[in-house]
C-alpha cells in the first residue's frame, strides 16, 4: 500500500513538471522573445539610414539596396507590421534556431555566418526588391508573432519598414506545404514580393503555412 | 464481558508532524521542478526548430 502510495504522488509530481514545461514553451519562451525585440527596438533606432536605388519601372516600383548592407546573424533588419493581425515585430537577420527565439527571421543568402539549408544560394532579396522577401516565424512558442496568419486573406496590408523606406504588401494568397519544402525560396519573381511561412497546423511542424504577398506601395 | 489486553484491539496512526509532512511535500514539488528543468533542456531535441 505504501509503495502505491508513493508512486502515485511520485507520478503527479512528474506530471506536473511536465506541464510547467508546457507552460514554459507556451508562455514562458514569450518572456525571453519580449526582451530581445525591446532590445533590437532600440539597436534598430540607433541605425543609420542606408541607401537604396530607385530602379521603378513601369507599372513596377522596386529598389535596390546597398549590396554592403549585410547584417549579421540575429541582427534588426526591418521592422514588421501586420495591422490586421495587430503584430508589429522586429525582424533580425536569419532562420536559425537561436535567430527566431529573438523574433521573426528574414531568410539571408548563405555568405559567412549562414549556412544550409537555412540560407539560399541566390542573391538575398530585401524588403522593396525585385523577388521574393522571405519572413518566417514561430507560431506558438517565443512570443508566436505568427499565430493567427492563417487568418490573413487576400488584400490584408503586410508593412515592411526599412532603413531605406516603407514598404507595403498586400496579401495574394496563403497555401499548405511539407515542411521541406524549398521552391518558396527558388522561383523567379519579376516582382517585388513578400513571403510569410510558420508552422501548420497550430502545436505542430508536421506542415507548413505560407502566406504571399506582392508590394503595392512604397515610400522612401 | 471482554478484556482488551495491551497490544489487541483497533490500531490507531501516529498523526505525522508538520515538518515531515512539509518536508515530503518539499520533496515532491522539487521532483516536479527537476522534471520541467529537464524537459526545457531537452526541448531542442523534443520541440521542431520552428514550432
Amino acid at each position: 500500500m505504501t509503495v502505491l502510495r508513493t508512486l502515485g504522488k511520485l507520478l503527479i509530481s512528474v506530471g506536473t513538471g511536465v506541464l510547467l514545461f508546457v507552460a514554459w514553451t507556451l508562455w514562458g519562451t514569450g518572456l525571453s522573445t519580449d526582451r530581445a525585440q525591446a532590445g533590437l527596438e532600440e539597436d534598430f533606432a540607433l541605425q543609420d539610414p542606408i541607401d537604396a536605388r530607385d530602379l521603378s519601372r513601369e507599372g513596377v516600383e522596386s529598389v535596390s539596396v546597398d549590396d554592403s548592407f549585410k547584417p549579421d546573424r540575429g541582427e534588426a533588419v526591418f521592422r514588421l507590421v501586420i495591422p490586421k493581425l495587430d503584430v508589429r515585430e522586429m525582424v533580425v537577420e536569419g532562420v536559425d534556431t537561436e535567430s527566431l527565439r529573438k523574433g521573426p527571421g528574414h531568410y539571408p543568402d548563405c555568405r559567412r555566418g549562414f549556412t544550409k539549408p537555412l540560407c539560399t544560394d541566390q542573391e538575398e532579396v530585401w524588403p522593396g526588391e525585385v523577388g521574393r522577401v522571405i519572413i518566417s516565424g514561430h507560431r506558438t512558442t517565443y512570443g508566436a508573432p505568427f499565430y493567427d496568419i492563417d487568418r490573413l486573406s487576400k488584400g490584408n496590408e503586410i508593412r515592411l519598414e526599412t532603413k531605406w523606406g516603407d514598404f507595403t504588401y498586400e496579401v495574394t494568397g496563403s497555401e499548405i506545404v511539407p515542411p521541406n519544402a524549398q521552391d518558396i525560396a527558388t522561383p523567379f519573381s519579376d516582382k517585388p514580393e513578400l513571403v510569410l511561412t510558420t508552422c501548420n497546423p497550430r502545436f505542430s511542424a508536421a506542415e507548413r503555412l505560407i502566406v504571399s504577398a506582392r508590394l503595392s506601395e512604397s515610400s522612401q | 464481558m471482554s478484556i482488551i489486553r495491551s497490544g489487541e484491539g483497533p490500531h490507531f496512526k501516529k498523526r505525522r508532524s508538520w515538518k515531515s509532512r512539509l518536508l515530503e511535500l518539499s520533496l515532491w514539488v522539487a521532483i516536479a521542478i527537476a522534471t520541467a528543468v529537464i524537459l526545457v533542456m531537452l526541448s531542442e531535441e523534443l520541440l521542431p526548430s520552428n514550432f
